[in-house]
């Protein structure tokens, strides 16, 4: 390890992020390299200080009393509707709340591949510029362009003006995967491009490496030559967002555009 | 109805032990975050009820405290972040200024002497205060790593952003505070400033003598 790679993470070996491969090869770097080694007990030494003397908070005994007294006249905790099965492997479920929807995230350790067809064409769709054949920003436009070009009703999508992900309608095409015609409508959120790919596929079997929850749908997150890739089935319709935002603003995006 | 009221009571305990048991640490962020005592308190208990509601997604023995922390995280963002932040803010700005003279291999040695005594009650405080300059991110990525222990993996569920964002906030936060505290600690007579006017550096044995002759 050189000297320049150790700097980047003396916070996250004085943090204990590191297994212990990593703490291994870190160690190693330290034993003979002085700038690192002091860079480590300094940063150790400010940590603790600054743990030890920060005052400890506690609440007070009147918020503790008000929130009993809260949970106590409740409501029942609202029931979970349907659930996915789990896949057995040791999974940190992670509660995100999003505009009433609640969204359940479960991690795959070993999952099988998505529709792997539909995961490179949408990718391979969205990286090329292709020229749009009708354009935005009116959503219906494109509704309208795909009347009789393909066997489904294109609903596009479209996040409302002041939601969460700023989205742009730039324009749709006509488009394949595999052997079968697919609606490729293009977006532009905060400056990154999107893709939305709709298709019709009645035996899709998605296995994303990560499964969200998204009001009814089971949304399938998976990466691929640097893009994100979310796929969803809607009745016999699979949808593939892809773009290089973050997975967490895609989600967001799907959740705020399929009302 | 009597199954009812077993149930409802288990659910109430279930969630006491697992959920509210962090109150404390659920007040502490939430003090951190809204610089006010009264909106903290209605900020925790907004999250515990938000909390509540939802308990049946949470699976029961696993990561409670960074499931309620990411309820808290939205609640604050949604309806207790100020629009326009108020007051100075600590800025990148500021860390490039001191950097240079700061964080070299010296000024770091000479920061832990242990005569130095830098650590020192009132430290505390000047902590809390330099806290409340930071950015809301900031502010949040220190307190959640080095005031309730996450890890950065938690700490990116329950910002909701990369760890990649994490560790390069968490470091930007931490030189922040560093600088800020090192200014105070000058402030006090506690450190030597390592460097003098002529830009010279400052050895700790001029400093020693300096205090003795003070004294």
């Amino acid at each position: 390890m050189r000297c320049f790679d150790a700097k980047r993470f003396v916070h996250a070996y004085v943090d204990g992020e590191f297994d212990a491969v990593e703490r291994g090869e870190f160690e190693g770097h330290l034993r003979t390299c002085n700038a690192c080694r002091d860079q480590v007990r300094f940063e150790d030494w400010f940590q603790s200080g600054v743990r030890e003397h920060i005052p400890r908070t506690l609440a007070p005994v009147h918020l503790r009393d008000r929130v009993l007294t809260e949970i106590q006249q409740a409501p029942a905790p609202t029931p979970v509707r349907s659930l996915p099965a789990r896949l057995g492997w040791a999974a940190v479920p992670a509660v995100l709340a999003a505009a009433g929807l609640g969204i359940l995230v479960w991690v795959a350790a070993g999952a099988g591949p998505t529709n792997d067809i539909a995961l490179t064409t949408a990718v391979d769709m969205h990286r090329r510029y292709l020229p749009v054949e009708v354009a935005g920003p009116d959503v219906n436009a494109a509704r309208e362009f795909f009347r009789g070009k393909v066997d489904f009703a294109v609903r596009p999508f479209m996040p409302a003006a002041a939601s969460a992900v700023p989205a742009q309608f730039v324009g749709a095409r006509l488009s394949h995967i595999g052997p079968a015609t697919a609606a490729h409508l293009m977006y532009d959120v905060a400056g990154h491009r999107l893709s939305v790919m709709a298709f019709q596929a009645p035996n899709d079997q998605l296995r994303g490496r990560e499964v969200h929850t998204v009001g009814p749908w089971q949304v399938h997150m998976d990466r691929r030559d640097g893009y994100n890739v979310a796929m969803f089935r809607d009745r016999d319709i699979t949808w593939a967002v892809t773009s290089d935002i973050e997975p967490n603003q895609m989600i967001r995006f799907v959740s705020a555009g399929m009302r | 109805m009597f199954g009812k009221n077993k149930d409802r009571a288990r659910v109430e305990r279930e969630f006491e032990s697992e959920i509210l048991v962090h109150l404390d640490a659920l007040y502490a962020a939430a003090l951190g975050l809204c610089r006010s005592p009264a909106n903290a308190e209605d900020l925790v208990q907004e999250t515990t009820l938000k909390a509540f509601r939802f308990f049946h997604q949470y699976e029961s023995g696993t990561n409670g405290k960074a499931w309620v922390f990411r309820i808290l995280m939205n609640t604050f963002i949604n309806r207790y972040r100020k629009r326009k932040a108020e007051g100075r803010i600590m800025s990148d700005l500021d860390l490039s200024e001191h950097q240079e003279r700061l964080l070299g291999p010296e000024a770091m040695r000479t920061w832990s002497d242990p005569e130095v005594a830098f650590f020192r009650r009132s430290i505390g405080q000047e902590v809390l205060r330099a806290l409340e300059d930071l950015s809301d991110d900031y502010r949040t990525v220190v307190m959640l790593a080095d005031f309730q222990d996450f890890t950065y993996r938690e700490i990116a569920d329950i910002m909701g952003t990369p760890i990649g964002t994490v560790m390069s906030r968490l470091y930007r936060a931490r030189r922040l505070l560093q600088t800020r505290l090192y200014d105070y600690a000058v402030d006090q007579g506690y450190v030597p400033d390592v460097t003098d006017a002529e830009g010279r550096t400052v050895s700790l044995e001029e400093f020693r003598n300096r205090k003795e002759s003070r004294s």
